[in-house]
């Protein structure tokens, strides 16, 4: 915004200039013209006078050359205007960058949570480990960083673009879904939960498809396939 | 026109089970053929606050508004019901996705 200010502010200020310069030399020639015409006119029988070759103009006379004045109003207006452009770029490039930033680190903090959650839910669910309890302690650690990630996945999905913001929001709940649905085995009484194995195996596979996809996600990231938007979306109503 | 307001967390828990009674306390089962579905065939419109629980596993969510879009039919579920959860927006869009997909 301050350079657009500024940008306006110093174009403005050099066409002005400019068309000052302009308006003082069509000025100042037309003048000289006139003087030049009435120079002549005014001397119709002097014709054996010697050539006199003007004086050469005084270093402040030159200053104000309005030949001088207009290159230097114009080059100025270029000059603003080429700096209005670049400043405009590289403000935009700075700032992408940062969101960028701020991108892959949330998506880093997902990936860690991600992983302490998949951990503790194996953990949880290997036989020697497993009693009834722990059961409750483990589904309040369990759900309570869920709802944590959750909330990581929603600012993450407002940085990218409607299809890449839905897919991942997806691949989120596909993951969450792997880990606490059909049933949460979390949740179980010992004596329902007996596929400890398979469990844990589900869990695993889970997680990893889940890790590779925030992994996919950051490297599309560096490698600028995904444009993060300058601005986040705005975050949808809630209720249904 | 009738209002039910349920506070799931006043209500109910503030940390929600699994999918089945089987499967432990407050599983989705219980909740919805003790409180949710009671309160939809009594009222005209029923208002369920969600906010403040602890969070809400898959399995819970599908069994009570997945098994409830099929029970009630998605459209006469989505008229009816009124879902306020503004601390986990995930969980919200989980829901709704399990509406429309158990849609009859």
């Amino acid at each position: 915004m301050r350079w657009i200010v500024a940008g306006i502010f110093v174009t403005t200020a050099a066409a002005a200039l400019a068309v000052a310069a302009d308006l003082s030399f069509t000025q100042a020639l037309s003048s000289n013209a006139s003087a030049a015409v009435t120079v002549v006119n005014s001397n119709p029988t002097l014709t054996n006078l010697p050539s006199v070759s003007p004086a050469p103009a005084s270093p402040a006379e030159k200053k104000k050359d309005p030949f001088d004045v207009a290159h230097t109003a114009w080059t100025a207006l270029v000059s603003a205007v080429t700096a209005l452009i670049t400043g405009w770029f590289s403000e935009r490039k700075k700032r992408q960058e940062n969101l960028r930033q701020e991108f892959q680190n949330s998506i880093r903090l997902l990936r860690s949570t991600s992983e302490e959650i998949g951990t503790l839910v194996q953990s949880h669910l290997t036989p020697d480990r497993f009693s009834v309890t722990k059961q409750k302690a483990s589904q309040v650690t369990i759900l309570a960083k869920l709802k944590l990630v959750s909330g990581r996945v929603q600012s993450a999905a407002a940085f990218l673009h409607a299809h890449e913001s839905e897919g991942f929001e997806k691949e989120f709940l596909q993951w969450k879904g792997e880990l606490t649905g059909s049933p949460f085995p979390v949740t179980q009484k010992d004596s329902v939960c007996k596929l400890h194995d398979a469990a844990v195996v589900k869990v695993q596979n889970a997680s990893e498809k889940w890790g590779q996809y925030l992994d996919g996600i950051v490297r599309n990231c560096m490698s600028g396939k995904l444009d993060v938007p300058l601005k986040p979306k705005a975050k949808k109503s809630n209720g249904s | 026109m009738s209002v039910k307001t349920i506070n799931f967390v006043n209500d109910f828990t503030d940390c929600p089970g699994g999918r089945l009674v089987i499967h432990g306390e407050y599983s989705g089962e219980l909740f919805r053929d003790k409180y949710l579905k009671p309160a939809l065939e009594g009222s005209d419109r029923v208002v369920l606050e969600m906010d403040g629980a602890i969070g809400f596993p898959s399995s819970f969510i599908d069994e009570v508004f997945g098994i409830l879009s099929e029970q009630v039919g998605y459209d006469t579920l989505k008229s009816k019901l009124d879902i306020k959860l503004t601390d986990d927006p995930m969980a919200l869009k989980e829901i709704e996705e399990c509406m429309l997909a158990h849609k009859a």
